[in-house]
Formats: structure tokens, sequence, C-alpha cells
């Protein structure tokens, strides 16, 4: 089994699948389908090597920073980072300028590669990191280095940011060890998704997979995927924007899909549509945020659709339990554990997790860490679950106070309950997931709920589409709170 | 192009996308709240109109589109550049 980066890009990708089709993508005509083979990625890699160790001094532990939709040059930019010796810090282009702001002072990167695109504040970001910025293809001039294994097999190599629960994101340390514990659990999904094509769509001979990769790749969930489909040789199917879902479907045929719950939607509605064509024959959606409603799953896998789940999350490296048992009673569940973690649902049925999965811990942010991973090297999830007669887990509920959205997002209460405060006529407010909205309820005079509406309305036009206030209950008394004082969220 | 004429196209295709009755959509609607549009929707509809008017639509300006009249603003002012 492959254990490390440097094992992945000489020996697989180098000597096993030089020929194969690593990356395709839809070049800018819109038209156009590019493929990357693994032996151009590889060189491209060593070229990134030479750039990063000649334009960071003293590279060893230093951060690059990658922030770019998805493409290409994002791949051999996170390699070619590792095996300069530095740390990979994966940044979600799309957000706010303090949410920037923030997530760049904590990691500090020696560069920043980037796409050049503004998605709101490039001039904040000129502003303050002008020097370290790079293009995405910065590296493509240098000569290819010769590759060594630098990385340290327990140490940091990369850092991704998930919501906090105060409002601040913290940033996950995931080692080499991380990933490779994950890529072989996710790997032998791969052989199960031979299994399902043999015997479900024997006449197709072509054994060599693809995967639409359109969820962000800062995002562990896409990110890992460039481990795991190199492992087999398999391809990325890239696409850029979620506009161009069904235009780059319909170019790239593709098998596998990893989906967020809209996604998933979207899939379900063009097979009960009649629209299946325009998904060009992908048939294994795999979804990821563990609320997806069990009928519609049932009815997709009737259609001839191989259902998976994964659950799991960053601070385990994407890893946890996977399901794809296709029968109505297991499809829903988020899978039956196996032996390559240790599980247990603790007293207040909260699932936690144990094994060469788990993070190194929350970078710069001990207290926070020890919140979440305790002293026998358990980690606490924060979801609960249930397990029902055959060993199966179901998620039933958070216990952090953090709203997951329909497109697999995460958003903190207390982030958009902070900007509402600003409203002069909001005396109180909270922010909770309704059905799949995010909703905020005020309690302001009744006189004043038009004010607050035109202002949630305004408030809305600053943020990313994900995290708008969709719904608004308002409230003439004061809000309900706990014995402790503290606004009551449920 | 005339607006009344934007207008019906966008409602025409909230209507194949999201499969809302033009009866139920004006102006002023507000697109996830009154017509209860995923954020996978807006942008289905996002990429319809810019395949029907011949233009990409930055970045940036997609965090601007919160009614049916924002959408209709920006085709206005942009369409046939």
């Amino acid at each position: 089994m492959i254990n490390t980066v440097y094992e992945l890009i000489t020996d697989v990708m180098a000597k096993q699948y030089p020929d194969r089709v690593a990356f395709r993508y839809v070049a800018a005509d819109g038209k156009t389908v590019v493929e990357k083979t693994y032996a151009q990625y590889v060189q491209d890699i060593r070229r990134a090597v030479t750039y990063f160790k000649e334009n960071i001094p003293d590279i060893k532990g230093k951060r690059v920073g990658i922030m770019s939709r998805n493409c290409y040059e994002y791949g051999v930019n996170s390699f070619g980072a590792i095996l300069a010796g530095a740390v990979v810090v994966t940044i979600n282009q799309k957000k706010t300028w303090p949410e920037l702001e923030y997530e760049l002072g904590l990691a500090e990167p020696s560069l920043i590669v980037n796409d050049g695109i503004d998605y709101g504040c490039r001039p904040d970001i000129e502003a303050a990191y002008g020097d370290k910025l790079r293009p995405m293809d910065a590296f493509k001039d240098s000569a290819p280095a010769e590759l060594v294994d630098c990385v340290g097999h327990d140490d940091l190599m990369v850092l991704m940011f998930t919501s906090g629960t105060t409002g601040r994101s913290k940033a996950v340390m995931l080692s080499e060890h991380n990933f490779f514990t994950t890529v072989e659990c996710q790997v032998k999904f791969g052989d199960a998704m031979l299994d399902y094509k043999h015997e479900h769509m024997p006449e197709d001979k072509d054994d060599v997979l693809s995967n639409f990769a359109i969820l962000p790749l800062f995002h562990l969930g896409t990110f890992i995927c460039l481990f795991v489909w190199a492992c087999k040789g398999w391809a990325l199917n890239l696409s850029a924007d979620i506009r161009d879902f069904y235009r780059d479907l319909g170019l790239m045929h593709s098998d596998a899909i990893a989906v967020a719950p809209m996604l998933m939607e979207a899939i379900y509605k063009d097979v009960k549509r009649g629209r299946r064509a325009r998904l060009n024959g992908v048939w294994n959606p795999c979804g990821s945020s563990a609320m997806f409603d069990g009928a519609m799953l049932a009815e997709l896998a009737q259609q001839g659709m191989m259902i998976t789940q994964v659950y799991g999350m960053t601070e385990t490296c994407g890893d946890g339990i996977i399901n794809y048992e296709q029968d109505e009673k297991h499809i829903r569940a988020v899978g039956k554990p196996d032996d390559h973690a240790e599980y247990k649902l603790d007293e207040t049925g909260e699932i936690c997790i144990r094994g060469g999965c788990v993070m190194l811990g929350y970078y710069k942010d001990p207290e926070a860490t020890a919140e979440v991973l305790d002293a026998d090297g358990w980690f606490h999830t924060g979801d609960l679950a249930r397990v029902d007669e055959d060993g199966f887990y179901y998620i039933t509920g958070r216990k952090k106070n953090i709203i997951i959205l329909d497109n697999g997002e995460n958003v903190s209460p207390e982030e958009l309950e902070n900007l509402l405060s600003k409203c002069e006529a909001v005396k109180e407010c909270i922010v909770r997931e309704k059905g799949k909205k995010i909703c905020a309820v005020i309690y302001c005079g009744e006189a004043d709920q038009q004010t607050v509406r035109d202002f949630i309305t305004e408030t809305n036009r600053t943020l990313p589409l994900y995290k708008r206030m969709s719904a608004v209950e308002f409230s003439t008394e004061p809000l309900p709170r706990t014995g402790t004082g503290k606004l009551l969220r449920k | 192009m005339e607006r009344t004429e934007i207008v019906s196209q966008i409602l025409a295709i909230l209507e194949d996308v999201a499969e809302i009755s033009p009866d139920d959509v004006n102006e002023n609607s507000v697109l996830m709240d009154d017509l209860d549009l995923s954020s996978m929707e807006i942008l289905t509809v996002v990429a319809d109109l810019e395949e029907t008017f011949g233009l990409r639509i930055p970045e940036k300006e997609l965090r601007n589109f919160v009614t049916v009249s924002d959408l209709a603003d920006y085709l206005a002012a942009h369409a046939g550049e």
C-alpha cells in the first residue's frame, strides 16, 4: 500500500500510470476538453518544487496558501509545495475579507498562489498581500527538480479551515499519516465501485474510472481525491464553477461525482423529470453530509445509481464511515464502522473516533484542540448518532452549534448574529436552521419589522449565496433563554 | 432588448429550472426567500441566462442578485455589450 506523497508521485504516477489521464477540464472557450496525463502532471509537480524552493528561503515548514477555484494547477501546486517541504494551506477564495484577513493572518503564508479572480474583495487582498501573490501557473518556467522524500510522516503537511463555533474559523492540522490512513480506506471503496460496475454494466469494459470534481478543492472531501484517484491511476474531471455543472458534465463523461445535498437533489430531479441524458452517464453520486432523504436515495438506487455516503470531517481527514449498501433499509445510514479506526458512542450519543485519521490539532489553538481531542486520543465529532440492530450508524443531530447547509458548507450562527446586531432596531436575535434555510429569529418592535427585513436583505447582498438568511421570524417578546441566561437555540 | 422581454426570459428560465409558474413571480420576488430557490438553482438560472444573452457574469456580481429585478437590471445594462 502506498503510504507517502513521495511514493504516490514517483512510483504510482510516474511509473505505473504515466500515460493515463490524470485531469480533464474544459478550456476557456467553453467547448474544448483539455487532458493532462500523469507524466505531464509529475513533470509540472517537479517544476513547482523548484519554484517554491527558489522563491521561499528556508522553506521547511513555511506555509504556501492556495486560493483558487478548481483547476489542474491546484494539484500541481499542492504536491509541489509539499515535496518542497512546505505546508499547504487551502483557502476558500469566496470568503469575505474579514474572514480571509483572519485566516491569512493566522496561517502567515510565505506565498499565496491564486487564480487572480475578484470574488468580491480582491482589492483588500492585493493591498495586504500583494507582494506574496503568485499566479497558479507560476511554476511553468522552472526546471523540474529531482524529487526527494522530505515529508515527516507525522508532521504538519496541510492546513484546512473549518467553521468554529465562536464565529471564527479554525485551522485543522493534518499530516501525511492522516491522509494516507484515509486514502487506504477510500481506495478500497474504489474497488467496490468496480464490483458494482461489473455487475450492473457488464457491457462497459473500461475499468479506468473518472470522478467529476465540482465541489471545491479547498475542502477536504475534494482535496483527498487528488490522492485517492491518483492511487488508482484514475482521472479527475475538474469543474471550476457550479454554474458550469451541466456544460462540463456534458463534455466530460464521469463515473462518480461527489455531491452536496443540493447536487444530489438536482440529480434526482433530472432523473425524475426525464432529463437524465444531461448527466452524461454519471452513476455514482457520493454524498457526505449524512442528512439525505432515504426515499430519494432508494429511488435513485432503483434507477441504476450506486449511492454512496461518506461520513467524515476535516478533523478526521475526511475519514470516518463509508456506506455503499444499496438496500432501502440501510441506504440512508452513514455506514458500519470497520476496523481501520476505532469508533464509539459516548454517554451522550456523540460519535467518537480514534485512529490514524485524527488530526494533529487546531493550529495555534490548544484550547479548542483540548475541547475535541481527549487525553486518550478520542476525537469527539460533535455529531450525535444511533446504531441499528445491524450495526449501521445514522446521524441524528449535532451537539455543536453549527449550521450545516444544503450545499455542504458549514456556517456559524454567531457570525451572522454579529452582523444582525449591527441593526439598531434588533433587540435580540438568534440564527438557526429551519427546513433547509438559514432563519433569523428577531426580537424587535412591531413597527421596526420592515426596517429589519430591509437590513437583512442588504446584509445578504454582502454575503456569499450559501450564507444568506433566507427566512425571518419576528417575535414581539424577548427570546427564550436557558437557565444560565443564554439565548435558547432550539 | 426591452426590459419586459428580459423579465419574461427570466420567468421562462425560472419555470424550466425550478418549475415555478410565471404567475407566482414578480420583479420584487426574492430569489431565495419568496421563490425558495436553492443556491444551486440560482446558479443554474444564471448559467441559462448567460447562454441566452451571450455573456459571462463576473464572479463578484453574483452576490448582488437577490431579487428578480436585480437580475433584470444587470442583464438590461450588459446584454449586447
